[in-house]
């Protein structure tokens, strides 16, 4: 084993080489004098002092540097992985590398939970290589959430493989794998890569194929364990006990290695996920240069009409972007929604003509989300890593693993949903030698506004939890019976199927789905199980965008955002260019669009209902009935809007007839009384709405924390005298009968919520409306109703049944959000189910 | 679990389960007898008493997906030869006739049949395994006849299927009312969604003629083996 090499200059970037940027090119262009690296802390202090006046840049935020930490003591490695490790500069390694790699050739389960960029692929990759060089009979199999990020995984691992010369058979084990190579891999692929999903439908039911990997299985990799949460981690954590029983008749005992973005438990997660202890590296040895992070609040201009509202947060990206690539920092940009994205950049480019110097920056610029094709996605991604591009605008599709490179900048438009998410998109920015800067920029949303007031919070903030139930029956009973087609079920599974193996393998005896004979437990027809238990609730199936005239297919796009963003009639927009969608076919899944120029977009309208169908239990409580039942929930597009572009106003309706989206689940429904109702009244417009929304949005949080199920499981709905909450789950899930059984216990816990709360009159933390959009328009009486927290405190009172609350209606108002400049977005399902995750955090941290 | 919690488990379980296949009619079923009439006096006395010939019919190839529907034996009893054939309809009756199986093998040195190396050894391999059971002890010498035949007429015969090797060396052509062996795992399915046993009948006689013809088979090997 030889020492750490001596010196080495720590810039020599890891874990990927990354190009200075005097070497991207900048200076042929005469944009950077003298090829200097800028300067971040002299560009923010010249956007200080030009762009932003004093009252916009809130908060400026410094994260002091941090030198790298070098292991000292290194692992006994192969000398062909370590002499490449070397020759590639990637050596000595950082603490936290060496220290994750030590404990799993130690033979321990780990995560490691170390910030982006830190070099954790190396965490996992190096052991499983070195494992592989010293037994060739080892099999790895890594997990990955998304094909995408497989795609790109499987590049920098072969990279890995290729450079230590060894021969390993290697491949992507997914949906759209050809048979030929599916075949190749069973026989003798050495490491596959995969996702939940094929390994719980393709890989589990057919093991006897995959003999070869299941026998000599040494190593399972998990990768972004923290978006293994809610519904899909819990069906995760049944998925991988299966495993566990498959390799454990093939005669194999896998250990598990994990990487975790920043959330406040990894430790506890994996190992509720894997059913093992497991060690946590969240030590992070890598070096991190300073980085600023500005919260900006846009200005309130005054409109024509005499009133003044604030700019959206797009129009300062839109000016401070490219602002910040002419100064030479590579930078991501990240935006809330797809058409967020386009908009963005269209109006970049708009901006830049007829100036040489500035459309010279603006095609430099680029963007990138989902729905655009994988070979345009490859591209893009490569131009960005090799310096090419300046900057980049994105969705949230560039916040998890795709290596783009280090960037100098970034700007997050609009509060992302959640610490973890703010974390991840700040975290892409940064080198590990010189500054970096984080931008901020503040939207018209209530949530958006209270962090702009208490900056504190946000930079003092720890993460979410990301939460698992591995004993829900509804999950394990579904997984019982795939693992009962895997193998026969018997007691001695109780170690790894539950305790409760047995009693649930008796009530699914009596459902006719199990049969037991000689203390096995058999499937009593012939089913393929696995195919009827989906682990994400989102459709798989995507559209395909064709474009009419060149007939070539320019984009994909999944079911659910295909539904809200494309038909007859709307405006899809695609790097720039605008489309009219002409023809939507919904058997085969295409939509057909053509070229045209517009001078508008569109908005889709949404309507949400709610149809109580069979009730399973009712019961009285103070002040309302309460009522367990089936439900559907029905979300229609009824129409949309035509949006001219910068001016926003509408010129126009559409109207539209499309299929709705349909969920038949579990509802725990609060019905108002009469009395509660016509008491009410003397407050006003506006009081009963709000108190309702208070009470169904905290209810929600505060169930879901009982249920320890993740928030985005859940969801309310207020409708008339009535307040649903719903299980987000075909079928449900158990969460709504838990909130229907605790009505009383849960109201005890939102009314402390309420009461605890700092703020005056209302805040994102308790039960400001705008931070909950759970439809894409919120009414604006609700909106703007000045005091949620009096009334949500008068409403629970009486459904609790203590003394009549009298609210004071005359206080402190909650801030109202001011009238938009562009209308409401509609969010994106992800975004919009994050954005009401916030409030359980900061509610949290209110109490503790 | 609480009992209204667990109601509704089942109701979600039952509007979630797909529209159920009738149970197989028929779990288990064994025949079972003396071959006679069928075999002359001299296959008899040339057939030792530690071998036992072997047949499968499954519901389909992939051991894994698969199961071991039909288990046919026949073996020297005195001074007959016995021929059983156990039928499965589930996994649960599979486990019961592997055991049997395995308990019955125990006493046998060789196991004779048809492309038992390509097929029936692994495939029982496969299942036994699945079940957790031992299964074939090394003791256990396997026979296959169709390694034989080819060695040794692979030039000269268009094929070497069992139904050639029948018409070749033992001069018997099959019978018009044979059921191709490629038809039984359909047969078979449509058993386990709960068609009469009578279903299976060409099944079993064709399952039966195949372990006949192994004996006579083995014998007239034998004797061009001896005279080269």
């Amino acid at each position: 084993m030889s020492s750490p090499a001596e010196s080495r200059p720590v810039d020599a970037s890891k874990p990927t080489p990354r190009r200075s940027l005097d070497s991207s090119g900048l200076d042929s262009s005469g944009l950077v004098s003298s090829g200097l690296a800028p300067v971040p802390t002299e560009i923010l202090a010249g956007i200080r002092s030009r762009i932003a006046d004093r009252d916009e840049l809130v908060a400026i935020h410094t994260i002091e540097a941090r030198a790298a930490q070098e292991a000292t003591e290194v692992p006994p490695l192969d000398p062909r992985l370590l002499d490449h490790l070397q020759s590639k500069g990637i050596w000595p390694l950082y603490s936290h590398q060496a220290q994750a790699i030590d404990a799993v050739l130690k033979g321990e389960n780990i995560v490691v939970a170390s910030s982006t960029a830190s070099g954790k692929t190396l965490c996992s990759t190096v052991p499983v290589i070195d494992t592989m060089l010293k037994d060739p009979s080892a099999h790895a199999l890594f997990l990955y959430p998304t094909k995408a990020l497989s795609q790109d995984q499987h590049r920098h691992l072969r990279e890995l493989i290729d450079g230590v010369g060894v021969s390993l058979e290697t491949g992507i084990y997914d949906g759209d794998t050809e048979p030929e190579v599916r075949r190749r891999l069973r026989r003798s692929g050495r490491i596959i890569l995969s996702n939940p999903d094929m390994l719980h439908a393709s890989i589990l039911p057919n093991h006897g194929g995959w003999a070869a990997l299941f026998s000599n299985l040494r190593y399972v990799v998990i990768d972004e364990v923290h978006t293994l949460r809610g519904i899909f981690g819990s069906h995760v954590a049944s998925v991988i006990r299966r495993l566990r029983r498959i390799c454990r008749h093939h005669g194999s005992d896998p250990l598990f290695i994990a990487a975790s973005a920043t959330i406040a438990n990894p430790a506890e997660h994996v190992e509720r996920l894997v059913g093992q202890p497991v060690r946590i590296i969240d030590e992070d040895g890598a070096p991190r240069g300073r980085k600023h992070v500005a919260l900006w609040n846009p200005p309130l201009v005054k409109r024509p009409d005499g009133t003044r509202s604030r700019r959206g947060p797009a129009s300062v990206a839109v000016r401070l972007l490219p602002e910040l690539v002419r100064k030479g920092l590579r930078t991501i940009c990240f935006a809330r929604t797809r058409n967020g994205v386009e908009l963005i950049l269209r109006y970049i480019r708009e901006r830049a003509r007829g100036a040489t110097d500035r459309q010279q920056v603006a095609d430099r610029i680029d963007a990138y989300r989902g729905g655009y094709l994988p070979s345009e996605r490859r591209r893009i991604e490569s131009k960005l890593f090799g310096g090419d591009l300046g900057g980049v605008v994105t969705t949230n599709a560039l916040e998890v693993g795709i290596d783009v490179g280090g960037l100098d900048g970034c700007i997050v438009v609009g509060w992302p949903g959640s610490v973890c998410s703010f974390l991840q998109q700040a975290g892409r920015a940064g080198r590990s030698l010189g500054e970096s800067l984080v931008f901020l920029i503040a939207g018209q949303d209530p949530i958006d506004q209270w962090f702009i007031r208490h900056p504190e919070t946000l930079f003092g903030s720890s993460p979410e939890n990301a939460v698992i139930e591995t004993e829900n029956p509804y999950i394990t009973a579904r997984h019982l019976i795939c693992a009962a087609y895997e193998l026969p079920i018997s007691r001695a599974d109780s170690d790894l199927l539950g305790e409760q193996v047995e009693g649930m393998c008796t009530v699914l005896q009596e459902e006719n789905r199990l049969r037991e004979e000689g203390g096995h437990w058999y499937l009593s027809r012939e089913e393929y199980p696995a195919a009827q238990v989906r682990l994400r609730t989102a459709s798989e199936e995507n559209f395909t965008i064709l474009e009419i005239g060149p007939d070539r297919i320019i984009g994909e796009l999944d079911y659910v955002a295909a539904m809200v963003s494309l038909y007859e009639g709307a405006i899809y927009i695609h790097r720039t260019e605008t489309f009219v969608v002409e023809q939507m076919d919904h058997v085969n899944c295409l939509v057909k669009i053509r070229r045209t120029d517009t001078g508008y977009y569109t908005q889709a309208l949404t309507q949400k209902r709610i149809t109580v169908g069979e009730e399973w239990a009712t019961r009285t409580s103070p002040g309302a009935t309460l009522r367990l039942a089936e439900v559907e929930v029905r979300t229609r597009v009824t129409g949309f809007k035509k949006v001219r572009f910068h001016s926003v106003e509408n010129v126009g309706y559409g109207e539209v007839d499309l299929p709705p989206l349909e969920l038949d689940t579990v509802s725990h429904e609060i019905q108002l009384e009469r009395q509660t109702v016509t008491a009410s009244e003397r407050f006003g417009s506006g009081f009963l709405l709000s108190s309702m929304h208070g009470v169904a949005r905290l209810f929600r949080d505060l169930l879901a924390l009982r249920a320890m199920c993740d928030p985005n499981d859940l969801d309310h709905h207020v409708d008339d005298d009535r307040i649903h909450i719903y299980d987000l789950y075909p079928g449900g899930i158990g969460y709504s009968e838990l909130g229907h059984e605790k009505h009383e216990q849960v109201l005890e816990d939102v009314l402390e919520a309420v009461v605890n709360c700092d703020c005056a009159a209302g805040c994102p933390a308790c039960v400001l409306p705008g931070s909950s959009r759970v439809a894409s328009v919120l009414d604006q009486e609700l909106m703007e109703y000045p005091y949620p927290k009096e009334a949500t405190r008068w409403l629970l009172h009486r459904l609790i049944g203590r003394d009549e609350y009298v609210p004071d209606l005359t206080g402190v108002a909650a801030p109202t959000s001011p009238r938009p400049e562009s209308p409401p977005v509609l969010l994106d399902e992800r975004t919009e189910r994050k954005v009401r995750k916030v409030a359980r955090w900061t509610m949290r941290r209110g109490r503790s | 679990m609480k009992g209204d919690r667990l109601n509704r488990l089942r109701r979600s379980l039952r509007k979630s389960a797909p529209p159920s296949g009738a149970r197989p009619a028929t779990m288990v079923a064994d025949y079972d007898g003396i071959v006679d009439g069928q075999v002359g006096r001299q296959w008899i006395e040339q057939t030792p008493d530690d071998v036992i010939f072997l047949d499968l019919e499954t519901t389909g190839l992939r051991a894994d997906r698969s199961l071991t529907s039909l288990i046919g034996i026949l073996y020297r009893q005195q001074d007959s030869l016995r021929l059983e054939q156990w039928y499965s309809g589930d996994a649960a009756a599979e486990r019961r006739q592997l055991e049997r199986l395995q308990r019955l093998l125990e006493r046998f040195n060789r196991v004779v049949t048809y492309n038992g190396n390509g097929f029936d050894l692994p495939f029982l391999r496969c299942r036994w395994r699945w079940h957790q059971l031992a299964g074939i002890s090394d003791g256990c010498e396997s026979l296959d006849l169709l390694v034989d035949v080819r060695r040794r007429y692979r030039k000269e015969w268009p094929n070497c299927r069992l139904t050639t090797a029948e018409e070749r060396l033992l001069g018997i052509p099959r019978c018009s009312g044979d059921v191709p062996g490629s038809e039984a795992p359909l047969r078979f399915q449509d058993m386990r969604e709960g068609a009469p046993l009578s279903l299976i009948e060409p099944v079993l006689l064709h399952n039966r003629r195949d372990l006949i013809s192994l004996v006579g088979l083995r014998i007239e090997l034998l004797k061009v083996t001896i005279e080269s």
